[in-house]
């Protein structure tokens, strides 16, 4: 079973499309900048430290889930047009 | 201020995402696009470079309360330690604590960085708790304080510096850092605390 399968079926068992996916995303991003907005108000130690850590990475995964959502797309928009094709051809035959 | 407006447009178009909830289309992917990837990144690039302007200033060591002695040390006008001298030069300035401390070379800043890294695990884990009186006796330098960072600015080539007798007898030590410029009876001690008793 290949990785993106798995990926797949983990995604359906929390019930997680695309939508609720770009969603998730986008909290994680707004938590990340809230992050990075108050290490730039407030500079010290820590808020710096958390704004170049957990800030970061919020919005490196916040990002990454959205490249998820928009390959998954295109791949299923893909996979869509050719079954569709296949079936033209098989219906002109 | 880019940084800040990064993020409030960011947020804008996160917002209208999470609100309004759109239809997930070409046009929505690239408002997220923008949203998630392009104004968050900016952002983080600009909110970099501030933050690592002000890990340099010598407020953002005095952040840690063990550190007050000696920042309130160097911002005294009155004071004659070395290292108070050396931040009224302006040179030095606001960011005196970092100009000494920092490693030179060419991954200096980066060393610098993650030394600074360990400076606060050691607050966190340690001394964050203790007061001023109870951290200074354990206060201490990871490593010996090197001489090449007194010689980014004293070259130590010139002829009057080989006129001063302890130099000149010291200067295969000097050079090999067998014995500190920041020794107590030459140029030490630079911070008005050793041993954790105020001088």
């Amino acid at each position: 079973m290949t990785l993106r399968i798995q990926l797949v079926r983990v995604l359906r068992a929390v019930r997680l499309n695309s939508v609720r996916l770009l969603r998730l995303a986008a909290f994680l991003a707004l938590a990340g900048l809230a992050f990075m907005v108050w290490s730039l108000l407030d500079p010290r130690p820590i808020p710096i430290m958390a704004a170049m850590s957990v800030g970061q990475g919020l919005g490196t995964l916040s990002f990454v889930i959205f490249l998820v959502v928009v390959v998954q797309d295109a791949w299923r928009a893909n996979r869509k047009r050719k079954l569709d094709d296949s079936k033209e051809e098989e219906d002109d035959k | 201020m880019l940084a800040l407006g990064s993020a409030a447009v960011s947020a804008v178009i996160l917002l209208w995402f999470l609100i309004k909830r759109p239809p997930l289309q070409w046009s929505t992917k690239v408002m997220l696009l923008l949203g998630l990837g392009l104004f968050p990144l900016g952002t983080a690039a600009t909110g970099n470079v501030v933050g690592f302007q002000h890990t340099m200033s010598r407020e953002f060591c005095g952040g840690c309360h063990v550190m007050e002695p000696f920042t309130e040390d160097v911002a005294n006008s009155k004071s004659f330690t070395l290292a108070a001298r050396h931040s009224r030069n302006p040179m030095f300035g606001e960011e005196s604590c970092y100009r000494c401390h920092e490693d030179y070379g060419m991954f200096g800043p980066v060393t610098t960085k993650l030394n600074g890294m360990r400076h606060v695990y050691e607050y966190w884990t340690r001394f964050h708790s203790m007061t001023i009186e109870e951290a200074l006796p354990q206060i201490e330098m990871f490593k010996p304080y090197p001489n090449t960072n007194c010689m980014q600015c004293h070259s130590t080539q010139v002829p009057t510096w080989y006129r001063v007798p302890e130099h000149a007898a010291l200067d295969r030590e000097v050079r090999s850092g067998q014995v500190s410029c920041a020794s107590a009876g030459c140029h030490g001690p630079i911070h008005p605390t050793t041993d954790g008793v105020p001088l």
